[in-house]
């Protein structure tokens, strides 16, 4: 914005000599600097005040953390149940024939079981793979922001969305829209990231689905958007298989069936689980155009800052 | 003070590689040296202690659980941190504490002023005082700590608390160190601004 570079290098440099994390090597040099520049030691007496009362907020460490931290792994290493068979000396005495008893008892136990482990075995796969899909999406982040840096702060830009054909009529397959991601797999960034899939719907086909991603109006400069602008999602609800599902009026549909919902990035590099449609600026429905109520062909996005994610 | 200074004994990438050979006490070790930053870091950063400790435990579990996977090209401690900091956000997050900030409200100026860090220090109208330390002020920090957004908090509680140099931050963080550096600033002029109007509040 017309600021010179140079007052801010020398606020960084403060910065980091009051933090303790200045490079040892430069420190001689910037006191020397600091002596002979009455306005950077009024700067430096300001930050001291500024910083010193964070130095009131301590912490109390927990007297057994490590243990606990031990214990934990050890909990989690023992966890998977370990069966163990019964003993000759159990058995003996008793008649190798099976009972109606053994048999109902064995089938209530079966029972019980599927019925108490297989849904939290489920849940607990499900909590897993969005863990993992939200540690997938930050990669990404980072490589938008890769991206963004070497391209003088450019995000990566998929063409105007005018020749996007990204949503047909309901039931038809889906062409190709151009993508950001596209662009940003291309160029190399995220290469040595995990892959451009993201396992959090357990449905999916082969349990790995594809995302959803912003195509711009227009080429963006990262810093000039909100952190909060969502970027990338994994599958949109609209669409199952590569098809415009039935129940297109832009909210999260069963298509998930019980994970219902998506994990999101924000452009500012966080990722979430979001079950609503209607999230980041202005509430935006990040699966459709605002205005609109129903898909046809071509439709623009209908501003700057219309978060429309695409399959 | 909670930076690493310097250390005898092998280092975490050493010692890393001998759990991976097959010694436990390697990793106790790596657990031992890090596990007090860590909670600092998870503490300040969820603002409650029982839940910190939570977080501490899985994160240190992934790392148990992920050793084998380790970039071998990085350095273990922005690994750990970068855990960490995903738990925590994680953490934060499933228990719907998030809060939606716009960029507009990053600066708490209390007449809806928003001035950059070096405005602020070049202004003598801005000049702090001299800070006497009380339990109320302590509480009062903590808060404003507990309230800022969470890409401001990380990064001064990296830089602040943990002493972490900006080109380490910018590891644990996965972004740039053009953003590490902006956010410091963002980060030390919101909290100059929250503490300058909530110890006004208190005087007036």
């Amino acid at each position: 914005m017309g600021m010179s570079r140079e007052p801010l290098d020398t606020i960084d440099r403060l910065l980091a000599y009051h933090l303790g994390t200045a490079d040892a090597d430069a420190t001689p040099a910037f006191q020397a600097q600091l002596a002979s520049d009455a306005a950077l030691q009024q700067q430096s007496q300001r930050l001291r005040r500024i910083l010193q009362p964070l130095q009131t907020y301590d912490v109390r460490t927990p007297p057994q953390l490590t243990a606990s931290i031990l214990q934990h792994i050890a909990a989690y290493q023992a966890a998977p149940l370990k069966m163990t068979p019964v003993s000759a000396s159990e058995r003996a005495g008793r008649s190798p024939t099976i009972s109606w008893r053994d048999l109902m008892s064995a089938a209530a136990a079966v029972a019980l079981f599927v019925g108490v482990m297989v849904p939290g075995y489920q849940a607990a796969r499900r909590a897993s793979q969005r863990a993992l899909c939200m540690d997938q999406m930050r990669g990404l982040g980072a490589a938008f922001q890769g991206y963004a840096a070497s391209n003088a702060g450019f995000l990566p830009y998929g063409g105007p969305p005018q020749e996007s054909l990204w949503v047909l009529d309901r039931g038809a397959t889906l062409p190709k829209a151009p993508s950001t991601l596209e662009v940003l797999s291309r160029s190399g960034f995220g290469a040595n990231r995990p892959p451009f899939t993201c396992p959090s719907d357990v449905r999916g086909p082969s349990g790995s689905t594809g995302y959803s991603a912003q195509n711009f109006v227009q080429p963006r400069v990262v810093s000039r958007i909100s952190s909060e602008f969502p970027i990338v999602s994994d599958p949109n609800p609209l669409i199952e298989n590569g098809v415009v599902h039935p129940s297109d009026d832009g909210r999260n549909s069963d298509v998930h069936g019980r994970n219902a919902g998506q994990t999101v990035l924000r452009i500012g590099g966080s990722a979430e689980w979001q079950t609503r449609p209607t999230i980041g600026i202005a509430r935006d429905n990040i699966f459709q155009i605002n205005n609109l109520r129903e898909y046809n062909v071509r439709e623009p996005l209908s501003s700057i800052s219309d978060a429309f994610l695409v399959p | 003070m909670n930076g690493a200074g310097a250390r005898e004994g092998p280092s975490d990438e050493a010692l890393l590689t001998e759990f991976l050979k097959g010694r436990p006490d390697a990793f106790e070790a790596l657990v031992e040296r890090h596990a007090r930053d860590v909670y600092h870091f998870v503490a300040r950063f969820v603002g409650n202690a029982a839940l910190a400790e939570d977080v501490v435990q899985e994160t240190f579990l992934q790392v148990h659980q992920s050793a084998r996977g380790f970039d071998r090209s990085r350095r273990f401690k922005p690994w750990l941190f970068t855990i960490a900091a995903n738990k925590a956000r994680d953490q934060m997050r499933s228990r719907s504490r998030k809060r939606e900030v716009s960029v507009d409200s990053l600066f708490e100026g209390g007449d809806g002023e928003r001035k950059s860090l070096l405005e602020i220090l070049s202004s003598p109208a801005d000049e702090p005082g001299e800070t006497v330390i009380s339990d109320e002020q302590c509480d009062t920090v903590r808060r404003i700590v507990d309230g800022m957004p969470e890409h401001l908090k990380e990064v001064l509680l990296l830089g602040y608390y943990q002493r972490m140099a900006y080109k380490e931050i910018a590891e644990v963080l996965e972004i740039p160190l053009g953003t590490v550096k902006s956010r410091l600033h963002a980060a030390v002029a919101h909290f100059a601004a929250a503490y300058r109007r909530r110890v006004g509040e208190g005087t007036e």
